[in-house]
């Protein structure tokens, strides 16, 4: 009856687990299975059922019994040495699909789910009407009768609001992870051009949008399929929600004592959806 | 300036509000986490959450 010995000291292998971004990623190790029977290379084939027999994950997709997230991604057998009745098995457990994606984060489908998340912030050229008090920025001018082309009489004061242009920070975040799901296309919908409706990642409702959401197979072998999705999310300190403005047909600009919420309205337009639940961040 | 005269960006929560909501959620395990996740997934996962077209009321 064959034995099997796993990470054998006497033919000098040894186990190596391999660990990225806090996650494992790669396991290898190796199994000694000797007092074999078969003749020929019917000996390799004899040794996979025989640890498979003594250990029942090591068959291609069985999970690792001390790093979860690890199934046995591959078997490769070769002989011991000049010993034709005992023969060595190479095992290398992965991650699902891990020769295909850069980040692995773990899928609990009905469970919830986790994400890992990646991003930045940059400058970005923006329009505004407001400085960062929230007041109009206008500027105003008292005509004293002494201007070549005055545009109103002397001894009043003329007011324009002027919008600037500034650098505005937008961050975008990236999440990526696995979710097992039967409508993937449905995911991507219910979240792209969605707002947040609640507080979210430490801003407020409305300033948070889900700009892009990806999806491709990573397991096909679960059901349903298990897909990698990407959600991107982008931040604008100002809002997504499009603003409106009275403008005053002469002068192309709106006035300056214009009021909020009756010359200047925030209108509705994106759907929201609370995120936090959805991503815990 | 004064509430009246404020034209800016619309502030629907206050600064100790969502101080609030970050200390609340930073309270929480990883198990009740979990939960609420598993909880706003499970609709999707199993394909019942209907999605609102554009223009209609938000969800």
């Amino acid at each position: 009856m064959a034995t099997v010995t796993l990470n054998p000291v006497a033919v000098g292998t040894s186990p190596q687990i391999t660990q990225r971004g806090g996650i494992y990623q790669e396991l290898r190790f190796s199994a000694l299975v000797s007092g074999l029977t078969e003749t020929d290379n019917a000996v390799l084939e004899e040794a996979i059922d025989a640890a498979a027999a003594a250990h029942s994950n090591l068959v291609p997709g069985g999970a690792s019994t001390n790093y979860p997230g690890l199934f046995c991604d591959e078997i490769s057998v070769r002989m011991n040495g000049t010993d034709t009745k005992s023969v060595i098995i190479d095992y290398t457990f992965r991650r699902k699909s891990a020769s295909s994606v850069t980040y692995l984060g773990v899928g609990y489908h009905d469970n919830g789910a986790q994400f890992t998340w990646s991003g930045g912030t940059a400058l970005t050229q923006h329009e505004t009407p407001w400085d960062a008090y929230g007041n109009p920025i206008v500027v105003s001018h008292a005509w004293q009768g002494t201007e070549l082309d005055q545009a109103a009489p002397t001894g009043t004061t003329s007011y324009i609001s002027s919008p600037i242009s500034v650098q505005l920070p937008l961050t975008t975040v990236t999440g990526r992870g696995f979710l097992t799901i039967a409508y993937p296309d449905l995911v991507s919908k219910a979240f792209t051009g969605y707002v947040n409706s609640d507080i979210w990642a430490g801003e407020p409702p409305g300033t948070w949008m889900c700009t892009s959401v990806t999806w491709e197979p990573s397991d096909t072998n679960t059901s349903p399929v298990t897909f990698e999705f990407s959600f991107t999310f982008e931040h604008n300190p100002q809002g997504f929600q499009p603003l409106v403005w009275f403008i005053n047909p002469r002068t192309g600009t709106p006035p300056h004592n214009v009021v909020s919420g009756v010359g200047v309205r925030q209108i509705v337009w994106y759907p929201s959806r609370p995120f936090y639940p959805y991503f815990p961040v | 300036m004064t509430e009246d005269t404020y034209i800016g960006p619309p502030r629907n929560v206050t600064a100790d509000e969502i101080n609030a909501t970050i200390a609340e959620r930073q309270a929480l395990t990883e198990e009740e986490k979990r939960e609420l996740s598993a909880d706003a997934w499970g609709p999707l996962v199993r394909g019942e959450l209907r999605v609102r077209p554009y223009g209609d009321s938000n969800t």
